[in-house]
């Protein structure tokens, strides 16, 4: 028998905004526990559109 | 020598002159000799195009239109990066399948095939790369702006020796992939929403076991993340990887 406990944090963005750690957006996040959950932030669409139109 | 031999001498070389002219393209016909020399200056003399591959370790192209045709095979014989090798200003509207055959361990794969700030492409849709990229030390925006883009195959690409993110943008068709090795930074995959089963589990498993080190991250389209199973989430995180989506 093999047992296995896997711990993660989820971070989700409330609805019309996105996650991000400054450098990577998204509307989800999985974490491994031992991450630290605090570098992520919410941000919305303004600043979002504002990344992807300097990427291209 | 005889004079009987003089003669079959000079009707053997008369006939082998004939046929060295003709297999140049020219049919000589019933000419007598003395027409062979101006034969012999209709000859074409195109010659043979310069080998790039044998020549340049470090190709550029950047418009795909003058190759002319759809399918396009590059063999780069003593190249030792691919470095922009395809780095598109203009709109291709000819090649749908590049091929890149490199025999040696190139050291870069930044910007590969990619295009300038502004430019897309919307025709390549098979990109295969047969070439050992163990080595390259940078891959960012090594495939990035191919829209239409659906199969990169050939040797499954081997992040293992970057030392940057790699960045995948704006490959919105990209259903299969396969990477191999052990992927130690960031990698962004935004648009790619339509991987297949097996290009995701290539990606899962080529990322590397970091825990007990700094965690990096990998970015997949939200459409992506969302069929992710709970394993393969369980997978990614177990490994000290960030997911995002």
């Amino acid at each position: 028998m093999k047992r296995e406990t896997i711990k993660q944090i989820i971070l989700t963005a409330d609805e019309g905004k996105y996650l991000t750690n400054g450098e990577t957006y998204g509307k989800t996040v999985v974490l491994p526990e031992s991450a630290n959950a605090n570098e992520w932030y919410e941000v919305g669409e303004e600043e979002y559109n504002k990344n992807i139109a300097k990427e291209e | 020598m005889s004079i009987a031999n003089e003669i079959q001498r000079l009707q053997t070389a008369k006939a082998n002159i004939r046929a060295a002219i003709e297999n140049k393209g020219v049919t000589v016909g019933d000419g007598t000799i003395d027409t062979y020399a101006a034969k012999i200056g209709e000859i074409s003399g195109g010659g043979e195009g310069v080998d790039l591959g044998k020549l340049c370790s470090n190709i550029r192209f950047e418009n795909l239109n003058v190759f002319g045709e759809s399918e396009i095979v590059v063999d780069l014989e003593i190249a030792s990066s691919l470095e922009k090798t395809f780095y598109l200003n203009a709109e291709n509207t000819t090649v749908e399948h590049i091929t890149v055959n490199c025999p040696n361990k190139i050291k870069s794969l930044l910007g590969f095939c990619d295009c300038v700030s502004g430019v897309y492409d919307y025709k390549v849709k098979h990109i295969t790369l047969n070439c050992d990229t163990a080595d390259a030390t940078d891959a960012d925006y090594c495939f990035d702006r191919f829209r239409e883009l659906e199969i990169i195959d050939g040797t499954p690409i081997d992040f293992s020796s970057c030392t940057r993110q790699i960045r995948m943008y704006y490959l919105n068709a990209l259903r299969e992939v396969r990477f191999k090795g052990t992927l130690k930074q960031n990698i962004r995959l935004d648009e790619s929403g339509q991987l297949s089963d097996e290009s995701i589990e290539s990606i899962i498993a080529a990322l590397a076991d970091l825990s007990g080190q700094s965690s990096c991250s990998i970015r997949f389209n939200s459409a992506i993340g969302n069929k992710l199973t709970d394993t393969q989430k369980a997978t990614i995180t177990a490994k000290n990887w960030t997911l995002v989506y």
